[in-house]
């Protein structure tokens, strides 16, 4: 599976490499501070463009400079959300594997399959760029099963505005296509896992949500679950 | 490789922004208000807007063809999805819980239709017209599994086209119709008692021959 994936190609030396961030002067980011952004304002009520361009997106929101630059920043930033959920899910197979209803046992089964899968492919990507892994503590969320669930639908939902708050701030095709193949399945857990617990599939409505990274790193922070 | 869907796409001089906000303004997508709220301060640098980008409307009339153009793709789907929802809840073929599933889903892919087809006048091009429709619907199950059919399609064919959009603002719009067709996908999945992640961790996309030879047999014309 994982040799599929387009990351793979991903060029680390060319298209994610130092040189391409030397244009970032002229980054797409750019672009929609200077223009975009005039476009909401003048609108007020131009609902559908609002509609059409993702908060996050028209507000730049990439990664701090901590996880690099351009799109080895982002690419860090997702491998560090992809840690935090490979984690969570492999100490809850290990706490509530078996032990759960079967629709959920069988949620549990995929996520831990899939988020082991992202990290993987993300540090094979990154190579020796790649973040290292942070440590954890899930605080008892992983040993019970009504937590459990609450908590994942959370990290699920999420991951879906993680990545898409940073799709426009991606330089290469090639990343953008990764991580697109990424979000769809983050969107699935999460429909899936809302599912479980009788929520909407699409909390968002018609349009899902970017969130910036500034946002989704203090709501990580919020729980705690980084420890070191 | 070079980034090849530069960031000066949208042609965004006042003229043509106030022509696309007269015509869209009374459209109505619901979700407005919340994008509007998360948007935060969006006033800062209004004024820089005409001078920037004027410059490059021209040089880059190619990159937004060529957005239009997977837009109106993208708006034919949407069209077949709000389409074969409202047959399918006029079919009764659905009921209660399944019915109101339908309900939702087509309200929501009419939203995706009326989203990007303001976004095509936007830009300057022709939004294509809903192509008329036919789909078996025999019974409920025949509908449940069209319609994960539909949406798996849907969701795939978003992400065949996301590395050739070259807008940044057209792109983050259709990743988040993307996610929401990916959900609904999910969903009529475990309905049926299939894998809500079909392709396994990473999502597999489809080209755009492809999706239309699949939704050929739905087009009458």
């Amino acid at each position: 599976m994982l040799d599929q994936f387009t990351l793979e190609e991903i060029d680390r030396d060319g298209a994610v490499g130092e040189a391409a961030f030397n244009t970032a002067g002229d980054t797409r980011l750019d672009f929609l501070k200077k223009s975009a952004l005039g476009v909401g304002t003048i609108a007020g009520g131009g609902a559908i463009l609002s509609a059409l361009a993702p908060a996050a997106a028209m507000a730049g929101g990439a990664p701090p400079k901590a996880f690099g630059r351009g799109d080895i920043a982002i690419l860090n930033y997702a491998l560090t959300l992809e840690y935090l959920e490979a984690a969570f899910y492999n100490e809850a197979t290990t706490n509530l594997g078996g032990k759960l209803d079967a629709r959920t046992d069988a949620f549990l089964k995929i996520v831990t399959a899939d988020e082991n899968a992202h990290v993987k492919a993300l540090k094979k990507a990154l190579g020796s760029k790649a973040v290292k892994t942070p440590k954890f503590d899930f605080k008892g969320t992983t040993a019970d099963a009504d937590k459990f669930k609450a908590t994942a639908s959370v990290l699920e939902n999420t991951g879906v505005h993680a990545y898409l708050g940073q799709v426009g701030n991606v330089k290469s095709g090639k990343v953008l296509a990764a991580a697109g193949a990424i979000v769809t399945i983050e969107a699935r857990h999460a429909a899936e896992i809302n599912s479980i617990l009788g929520k909407s599939i699409t909390p968002d409505g018609p349009f899902d949500t970017g969130f910036t990274a500034a946002k989704v790193l203090a709501a990580v922070k919020g729980t705690g679950f980084i420890v070191g | 490789m070079p980034d090849t869907r530069t960031p000066n796409t949208i042609p965004s001089d006042d003229a043509s922004r106030r022509r696309f906000l007269t015509l869209a303004g009374g459209g109505g997508v619901a979700a407005a208000s919340a994008f509007l709220a998360a948007c935060g301060s969006s006033k800062k640098t209004a004024s820089t807007t005409a001078a920037s980008t004027a410059a490059s409307t021209t040089t880059t009339k190619a990159n937004v063809d060529g957005d239009i153009a997977i837009l109106n793709y993208a708006l034919t789907l949407e069209h077949l999805e709000a389409d074969f929802y409202a047959k399918v809840i006029a079919s009764g073929l659905l009921k209660g819980a399944e019915q109101d599933f339908a309900k939702r889903v087509g309200d929501t892919e009419r939203q995706h239709v009326e989203a990007i087809a303001a976004t095509v006048t936007k830009l300057g091009g022709t939004p294509v017209a809903a192509p008329k429709s036919k789909f078996p619907l025999e019974s409920r199950l025949a509908v449940l599994n069209l319609a994960a059919t539909v949406e798996n399609l849907g969701a795939a064919a978003y992400l065949g086209k996301a590395a050739e959009i070259k807008s940044p603002e057209v792109l983050a719009a259709a990743l988040s119709i993307h996610s929401v067709e990916a959900r609904h996908a999910a969903a009529l999945n475990k309905l049926l008692g299939k894998s809500p992640t079909p392709d396994g961790a990473f999502a597999k996309a489809a080209t755009e021959a492809d999706v239309l030879a699949a939704v050929k047999p739905f087009i009458v014309s």
